[in-house]
């Protein structure tokens, strides 16, 4: 009899023969939510020590009532009418609540999903600015990482490293860290291609050289064609949904991994009182994303899928299965410090405390470590190539390619720091 | 919506028919025919083994429901038989085109009819199409190039209903062997039945059931249920069916019979052994064993061999003639000679070897 309750009287192709179909799961809509303590009216605000809902009056505690869902959360397909819903974006902004303390109308920034009342401090939750419950969160992993722990986590990151002024360590100071929900597309999907390339082979051969009338020894690169097929699973690839105008992705992306296990289905608790933006990268852009890096990751994987590293003339078909993407909310802090007069941009992963931003580069200290690595190689070559002592000259080439080695290095990582600024 | 009782079957029998025909059985392939004085005690005409018998009579006067009627004319039947028997070596000399077509008896099987309503709740697991946007992506010397790509997916999902229906003339096999006339003469174009008409079996044989509606109950519900779970399947507007089940009953079902025709003739081997030769008279397919005969094969062999002989001996002389020929040419020519004088004996027996195994399909 349950079951009657729950299915509804669907057209049917024959007469005689009545269907009954599931009744549509009504889309929960989500409405804009404003939060009062129960006990004193206060201001109810998400809690980062106690993990719940807490009134910062009088420290009544609200539970929330979420369940763990893990990395087996529910992901959408690309079917042709969710790809329709994503092409037309966010169809009618929903921007203007009704808060329910004071009766305020609250106009919420573009992109923003929760706010405080200028009235009367209460704060707001409204995640429904889409007109499509497809495209409202979907899960989110909560924040782990206690705000007191914060500088602790900042003050040895910004003590890491070398490449960095000497005052750095001194005078920057790392703190007002703002809780942050990040909306993230997340993409599952399995890739399996077939590659066809020339590798290299070395071949060693014997010829006859004239000049020295003996029999020498050479090696030369033999091209042959290889082929292969290679299948890769990949699970909540990641794709920030926040424009990279507005959050730089390199660090964004220096913040992972988060762990998916700790997944939880989404509650609008959680955003009370913390700042969280809706996806202002849509889906199909977020997924031409993902699938730009997926190429590069399908070449890497028949390069080494083939007997050697070097290849020409590579050619791979590739197609996708079982394709998914979820919409989420990952935590993160996200705090400036200033040095110098110039500010400087550091998140912190709000689940493991992992913590990446941008750091000043000295780059005299830089070119002087490069020097310094270079030179013992260079001085002792002249001196071989001189013909002061061979054995030196031989010792100076290898310290000259382990120097270069370094610089090359050390050099690549000021440059990808550098690019953080 | 709960369960109903399964009510019993009726059997609502047609009115009765009786046009003096005789009730005969054969004591061969036990097969029960009503057949006009006149085709009394004739041999059987489906396994020609043995002549009819009288049979005590027994309530099977029903007059059919439907009949498909005869579409071959008596020159189509002689023409399938001339092609039939074109390619039967060393024939017996009872296997004639005009033999078999003066033999020719038309014989009407029977199928049972079942009308039934069927009323009840249903259950289903079904699978609806639809479509995925994913690409094929191909990188070479001029980049990477994607191609958009539309996948086909199944989704099933659950549905329950209920079935008010009605349907007649569901066929039912009435013979025993109904599976096994069907695979020898083919299927029948259901589409050009009529309505049973006094005179339209021209008093030919008629064959009765072997089975009677009262054992063809849990057949008869098999194939509506399964006539129920095509319907559902075509409600639901689903292309893909995980799971039917029927919960419903069958009631009001009503058993009428349905004659097919067939022509059916046969001819005497060397044994004087009687074999069928029948024709599905709607299309045309002929059945039966076309045995070829050893009598008339051993006959050619040995007036061969009396030829070979005969060339024998002479080859013989010649070489006496002229001792330079050699005798090896001549015991070669005779073996070669003789092995060519046994080929009609080997072809007869071949052949009715073939027949034997697998009885021959025309058309």
């Amino acid at each position: 009899m349950n079951k009657e309750r729950e299915f509804q009287e669907v057209s049917s192709n024959i007469a005689g023969i009545r269907v009954f179909a599931p009744k549509p799961k009504q889309e929960e809509e989500r409405k804009a939510q404003s939060y009062t303590c129960p006990q004193c009216g206060g201001q109810l605000a998400y809690d980062l020590v106690l993990s719940g809902l807490a009134c910062s009056h009088c420290g009544h505690q609200v539970a929330i009532r979420t369940r763990k869902i893990g990395p087996t959360a529910k992901k959408q397909e690309f079917t042709v009418d969710t790809m329709k819903i994503a092409d037309r974006g966010w169809g009618k902004l929903r921007t203007m609540i009704h808060c329910q303390q004071c009766g305020a109308e609250l106009s919420y920034a573009e992109g923003a999903v929760a706010t405080s009342c200028p009235y009367c401090a209460s704060n707001s939750v409204n995640v429904s600015q889409s007109e499509h419950t497809l495209f409202q969160p979907q899960a989110l992993v909560p924040f782990k990482v206690k705000p007191d722990n914060l500088r602790l986590y900042t003050d040895q990151w910004i003590k890491d490293g070398w490449m960095h002024p000497a005052e750095l360590k001194n005078s920057a100071r790392v703190d007002r860290f703002v809780p942050f929900y990040i909306p993230f597309w997340a993409f599952s999907a399995k890739i399996a291609f077939d590659w066809e390339a020339e590798v290299a082979h070395t071949v060693t051969e014997q010829y006859y050289d004239a000049s020295s009338k003996s029999w020498q020894t050479r090696t030369r690169i033999e091209w042959r064609w290889e082929n292969g097929n290679v299948q890769k699973t990949y699970t909540n690839y990641l794709v920030s949904g926040v424009d990279e105008k507005r959050l730089n992705p390199l660090i964004l992306g220096g913040l992972t991994p988060f762990d998916m296990d700790a997944l939880v289905s989404f509650e609008p608790d959680y955003l009370v009182g913390i700042n969280a933006n809706a996806y202002d990268v849509d889906l199909n852009t977020a997924w031409a994303t993902a699938k730009t890096n997926l190429r590069d990751e399908a070449m890497q994987l028949a390069i080494e899928d083939a007997s050697n590293s070097q290849v020409r003339n590579l050619s791979i078909d590739m197609s996708y299965d079982n394709e998914r993407w979820s919409y989420l909310f990952l935590p993160v802090y996200i705090a400036v410090y200033l040095f110098e007069g110039k500010s400087f941009q550091v998140m912190v992963n709000g689940q493991t405390g992992k913590v990446f931003g941008q750091k000043p580069i000295a780059w005299l200290k830089v070119w002087l470590a490069i020097l310094g690595a270079l030179l013992p190689g260079i001085l002792l070559t002249i001196i071989g190539m001189t013909g002061m002592a061979m054995t030196a000259g031989c010792i100076g080439m290898i310290f000259l390619i382990l120097g270069g080695t370094f610089a090359f290095i050390t050099f690549k990582k000021a440059r990808s720091l550098e690019e953080l600024l | 919506m709960s369960k109903q009782e399964t009510p019993p079957i009726e059997f609502q029998q047609e009115s009765s028919w009786d046009h003096g025909e005789l009730l005969e059985a054969c004591s061969a392939c036990q097969c029960v025919f009503l057949v006009s004085p006149e085709h009394s005690k004739q041999i059987c005409p489906i396994c020609s083994q043995a002549d009819l018998v009288p049979e005590p009579d027994k309530e099977a006067r029903w007059a059919p429901e439907l009949v498909l009627p005869i579409q071959i004319d008596q020159q189509t039947f002689k023409n399938y038989m001339e092609r039939f028997l074109d390619e039967v070596p060393y024939k017996t000399n009872d296997l004639t085109v005009d033999n078999l077509v003066e033999r020719v008896r038309v014989v009407w099987w029977p199928q049972w009819l079942v009308d039934a309503d069927l009323e009840g709740e249903w259950e289903a697991t079904v699978g609806y199409n639809y479509q995925v946007k994913t690409a094929r992506e191909r990188y070479g010397n001029d980049g990477w190039k994607s191609q958009n790509v539309l996948r086909t997916e199944i989704r099933y999902e659950p549905r329950m209903g209920t079935m008010n229906r009605h349907h007649d003339n569901v066929i039912i096999p009435a013979l025993h062997t109904n599976e096994e006339r069907i695979r020898q003469l083919g299927e029948y174009d259901r589409k050009q039945v009529v309505k049973f008409k006094d005179g339209i079996l021209d008093r030919a044989s008629i064959q009765l059931p072997t089975i009677e509606p009262g054992e063809l109950r849990e057949v008869a519900e098999d194939k509506f249920r399964l006539i129920a779970e095509k319907e559902i399947l075509e409600a639901t507007g689903a292309q893909h069916r995980q799971e039917i089940n029927y919960r419903g009953v069958f009631k009001n079902m009503n058993w009428s019979k349905f004659l097919l025709p067939i022509f059916s003739s046969y001819y005497v081997d060397d044994h004087q052994q009687c074999h069928p030769v029948v024709m599905n008279a709607q299309s045309g397919k002929l059945y039966g064993r076309r045995m070829a005969s050893l009598k008339k094969a051993r006959k050619k062999t040995l007036g061969l061999a009396a030829l070979l002989m005969l060339v024998f001996l002479v080859l013989i002389l010649a070489s006496l003639l002229s001792p330079s020929g050699g005798i090896v040419c001549i015991v070669g020519a005779a073996l070669l000679l003789g092995t060519l004088a046994l080929i009609p004996l080997i072809r007869a027996s071949v052949w009715n070897r073939r027949q034997e195994k697998t009885v021959s399909q025309f058309r």
